[in-house]
This record gives C-alpha cells, structure tokens and sequence, in this order.
C-alpha cells in the first residue's frame, strides 16, 4: 500500500516514470512544427537561413561588423539561440494551454515544460549540418573544442528545463508572465554577442554583457564552432554549477505553484 | 482482506476569490479602495474525511451538488493535493472524472488514446496491442482519426470509458459520466463493469441515482457540505439521505406556504 503522489510536483524521476509519455510528446511535438506545410522538414534549415542570410547582409554588409567569415559566425550563435527562445516562449505557456486537461484528469503535468525544451534541442541539433557545411565552406578550422559540445548542450537543457519550469508555473498566476517574457527574449538577443563580436562593443560597455551568465554558453557554441578554440574548463564548470542552480530555482519555484494549477486554470 | 484505497482524516480547502465589488475606476478611487486585497474566502469542500474501501468492492459515493464528492475523487486519484490528511492507494487507478474534458482538443482520438494509455503507465507496445480492442468497444472506427474537439459528449465519453476499462487498471473510479451514453453503449458499459466487478477490482462510483447505487455498490458514503454523514450499506446511506432530502423540502415547503 503506497503513499498517494502528487502528481503535480516536479521530481526528476519523472524521466523514468514518464520516459514514453515525454518521448511520444517530443515526437508530436517535433511533427507538428511543420506539419501541412509545403516544404516540410526543410523549414529546418529554411528558417535560420533566411535568418542567418538577413543578419549577412544588414550586420556583415551594412553596419560592417569586424567578423571575418560573417555568416559562420552568427550560425553558431543563433541556431543554439533560436532553440532557447522558441524553447522559451512554448514552455512558459504549456501549462495554460493544457487547460483542457490539466487538473481534469490524470496527467502529469510536469513534463509539459519540460517537452519544448526537448523538441528544440532535436530540431537543433538537425539543424547543424547548416554549420557544418558553412564551416567547410568558410575553412574554418574545427577542432578538438567541438569535444565539449555535448557538456555545452547538457548546460542549455538545464537552463532551459529551470526556466520553463519556473516560467509556465508562473505565468498560470502572473498572466503579464508572457507578455513580459516577449521583450526579454527580444532585449537578450541584442544584449549578447550573437549577430556581433563581443570585442565589437567598446570596452568600458563591455561589463554589461560580460556579466550575463548566458553570454558564457553562447561564447562557448562560437569558441568550438567558429573560433575552433576550446572552452575553458573552469568557465565550464561555472556554467554547469550556474545551470544547475537555475535548473533547482526552477524545480522550486514549479513545485510551489503546482498545487494551484489544478485549482485555478 | 487487502485495502485498496485507505483514507484518513483528508481535508481539502480551496481559496474562492471575490470579485470586487466597485464598479467603476471612479467609484474605487472616491472609496480609496483602489489597492485593497481581493477578499479571499475559504471554502472547505472536503472535510475531515476517513473511510476505506477493500479491494474487490465496489464503493459508492452520494450527496448533493457541491457536496465535494468530485474533489474528493480528485484527490484520490492524486489530481488535486490534500490540504491535510493521509491518502494510500492499492494499485493502478483509472478515473473518468467529467464529461467533455480531459482530452488533448487538438489532437485525433488515436493520439489521445495513446497518450491516456502512457499517462496511466502502459508501454506503447502494450497500447499497441490494445488499441484496436479500444477503439472497436468505443465504436468510434470512423472517427478515431478526426481530432476529439469534433467529438460529440457521447462519443467523447465512449472514448474515455473505453480507454479507461481497457487499460486494465486495478481501481476504476467513475464521476456520474454513464448518464450521457446512448442506451446501447451504456449496456455495454454496465456489462463491462460487471466483469470488471467479477475480476476482482475495485470499483468507485459517483452517482445521483440511488437506484444504480443500491444495485452496484456493497457499500456507501453520503458526504454533505464536505462531511461523511454514513458510511454503510447502500440501503440504509440512501433512507438516510432521501429522508433528509425529504426533511429539507417538506421544510422548504412549509416556508413557502408561511
Ligand atoms: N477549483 C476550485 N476552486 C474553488 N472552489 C472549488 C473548486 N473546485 C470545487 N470547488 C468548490 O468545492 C465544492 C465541492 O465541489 P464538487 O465539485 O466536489 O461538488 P460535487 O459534490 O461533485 O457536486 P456535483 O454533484 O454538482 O458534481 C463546491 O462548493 C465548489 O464550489
Ligand atoms: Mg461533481
């Protein structure tokens, strides 16, 4: 005879007790993005194109920013942003549309933020061999840093599964959460040195992006993909111990509300 | 004999919020109310409640609308969390709560029967092999491609019953969801229900209808304002509830005439 669960709290078993349910509704998920359009699967690639080719000739052509090999370098930097945006924006409102079944019946509500995050980091990483063939054709040397690939990705799932769990709990209280949210996104993307270099801002400006933790794991993708450096470990560890931290806020700030999902949507 | 449901002492509160009472900007401005708090009330839709029901039984529960027999269900079935009390549970419960909801809108019936049959823990190989069982006793062949928001509220209940009794769960609770099914279908639910009852599980029923509780349940629960008022046999729970039904409107009868 078991103690009844809460289905509603955020436990990290729930990957193994909800494993199928996350999968099948990551699969959904990654269908349904292009699902009835003409072109299909290739709005992958299509999407940050047009992006990539818009920033090439507005910021690489018009303002000049000092990059060499321009449309290499905003790629590494915007097809990891664009998973943490799109990510971002779903995640904060999957619970407020799962309004039909949320607290109506049996479900776990906890993997509903947790399914964005996941779906982007597949169409992500189907993304890259758009980078790839950039790099290739730019010559661009790869080298051992794409090893810490895997640790960067780890980083960004655990940052964003924190912020969507705090976000979507929130925003079925704080309605403003989403509108708020659209300008942070937007004024994140210019604050970091994705479209620009960060040596491009002038240097006592510099302290206000430097400071930004996520400008750590954006540096990172461009360190392995475009600069072909290798991170630095102990930058690493920091973003890892920063991630987990965001990730347990996240797991907190979730479970605190999720007794009032089922009462109040 | 294994208990497959154990309460004790289970209270659940929620906050009800008043709308404001001002009207206009103006008026709350005038009356300096502009930052003052909503008021929140409580409302104690469960109070207090203890009772267990053995694996095997069938178990009924009965009280007037706004009663709390829903949101009890619900926090049997771990939906809503208890404000204070103790909860244990037996087995793998599946739960029609109420009608027209509970569905991914979007999504096909095919899709929604795959994802109810992961979320109440089956493997997709196992939904697999019960799909067709699922969908040929709902009768919905033609339509389990359509998406359920083009569902009528019979077909949506046969879905949803259907779903739930083929999943095999070991503890089946119903909320007053039969009522909606055409003559036939409910047949074939009851019958169903009957084999479940010979199978050994347990059943949890809601209903109005003391007629359906009295043949169904070996024991019942008459829950009132939140609180048990008699636990028993399903004929002495019913005289005790119709007799104060039948109080409160000869009451209400009198009132009326004074
Ligand atoms: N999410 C909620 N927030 C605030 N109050 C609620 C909520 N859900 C239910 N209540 C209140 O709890 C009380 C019990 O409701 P419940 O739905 O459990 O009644 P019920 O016995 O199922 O009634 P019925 O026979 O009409 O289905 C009611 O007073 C209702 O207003
Ligand atoms: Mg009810």
């Amino acid at each position: 005879m078991q103690h009844l669960k809460d289905m509603s709290r955020m436990r990290l078993t729930i990957f193994r007790d909800h494993g199928w349910l996350l999968y099948s509704l990551v699969l959904r998920d990654l269908r349904g993005r292009y699902k009835g359009s003409f072109l299909g699967f290739f709005w992958t690639f299509l999407n940050p194109l047009l992006l990539m080719l818009t920033y090439t000739v507005v910021f690489g052509y018009f303002l000049q920013v000092n990059a060499p090999a321009y449309p290499a370098f905003i790629l590494s930097g915007l097809l990891p942003w664009m998973w943490f945006s799109t990510a971002l924006l779903q995640g904060s409102t999957s619970i407020l549309e799962g309004a039909s079944y949320v607290g109506k019946t049996i479900f776990p509500t906890p993997v509903l933020p947790l399914v964005p995050v996941l779906a982007g980091m597949v169409n992500y990483l189907l993304s890259l061999p758009l980078l790839l063939i950039l790099l290739l054709f730019f010559k661009l040397p790869v080298g051992w840093g794409l090893l810490c690939f895997p640790v960067l990705l780890i980083i960004q799932t655990l940052l964003l599964c924190g912020l969507t769990m705090a976000l979507s709990a929130l925003s079925v209280t704080f309605r403003d959460t989403q509108h708020l949210l659209g300008h942070i996104v937007t004024i994140l993307f210019f604050m970091m040195p994705i479209m620009y270099p960060l040596t491009a801002i002038p240097e006592r400006a510099r302290w206000i992006v430097e400071h930004n933790p996520l400008v750590g794991l954006f540096y990172g993708y461009q360190q392995i993909f475009y600069y072909g450096e290798v991170p630095h470990p102990q930058r690493l560890l920091w973003l890892f111990v920063f991630a987990v931290a965001v990730f347990y806020g996240g797991q907190v700030t979730f479970n605190r509300q999720s007794e009032s999902f089922a009462e109040h949507i | 004999m294994t208990l497959a449901i154990h309460v004790e002492h289970l209270s659940k509160t929620f906050k009800r919020y008043q709308p404001r009472r001002y009207r206009t900007l103006k008026e709350s401005l005038i009356n300096g109310e502009m930052f003052e708090r909503r008021l929140s009330e409580q409302v104690e839709a469960v109070r207090d409640v203890s009772f267990s029901v053995e694996t095997g039984e069938t178990f009924g529960i009965i009280g007037r609308n706004g009663a709390g027999k829903s949101t009890l269900l619900k926090l049997l079935c771990g939906i809503l969390k208890p404000t204070s009390g103790r909860i244990a549970v037996n087995g793998r419960v599946a739960a029609l709560l109420s009608l027209g909801v509970g569905f991914h809108e979007q999504m096909s019936g095919r899709d929604n029967v795959f994802l109810n049959g992961l979320v109440l823990g089956l493997a997709p190989r196992e939904i697999r092999a019960r799909f067709d069982d699922i969908v040929t006793f709902a009768e919905l062949e033609d339509f389990i491609d359509a998406p359920v928001w083009t569902y009528s509220t019979g077909m949506r209940m046969r879905l949803a019953f259907s779903v739930a009794v083929n999943v095999d769960p070991d503890i089946l609770i119903i909320d007053e969801v039969l009522a909606v099914g055409d003559v036939a279908f409910t047949e074939k639910c009851l019958a169903r229900m009957r084999e479940f009852q010979t199978r050994g599980k347990t059943l949890l029923l809601v209903t109005h209808d003391i007629a359906t509780m009295t043949a169904w349940c070996r024991r019942a629960l008459w829950l009132d304002h939140g609180q048990v008022r008699a636990i028993g046999t399903p004929s002495d729970v019913a005289q005790a509830y119709l007799n104060e039904l039948a109080g409160a409107s000869s009451a209400a009868a009198i009132n009326a005439v004074a």
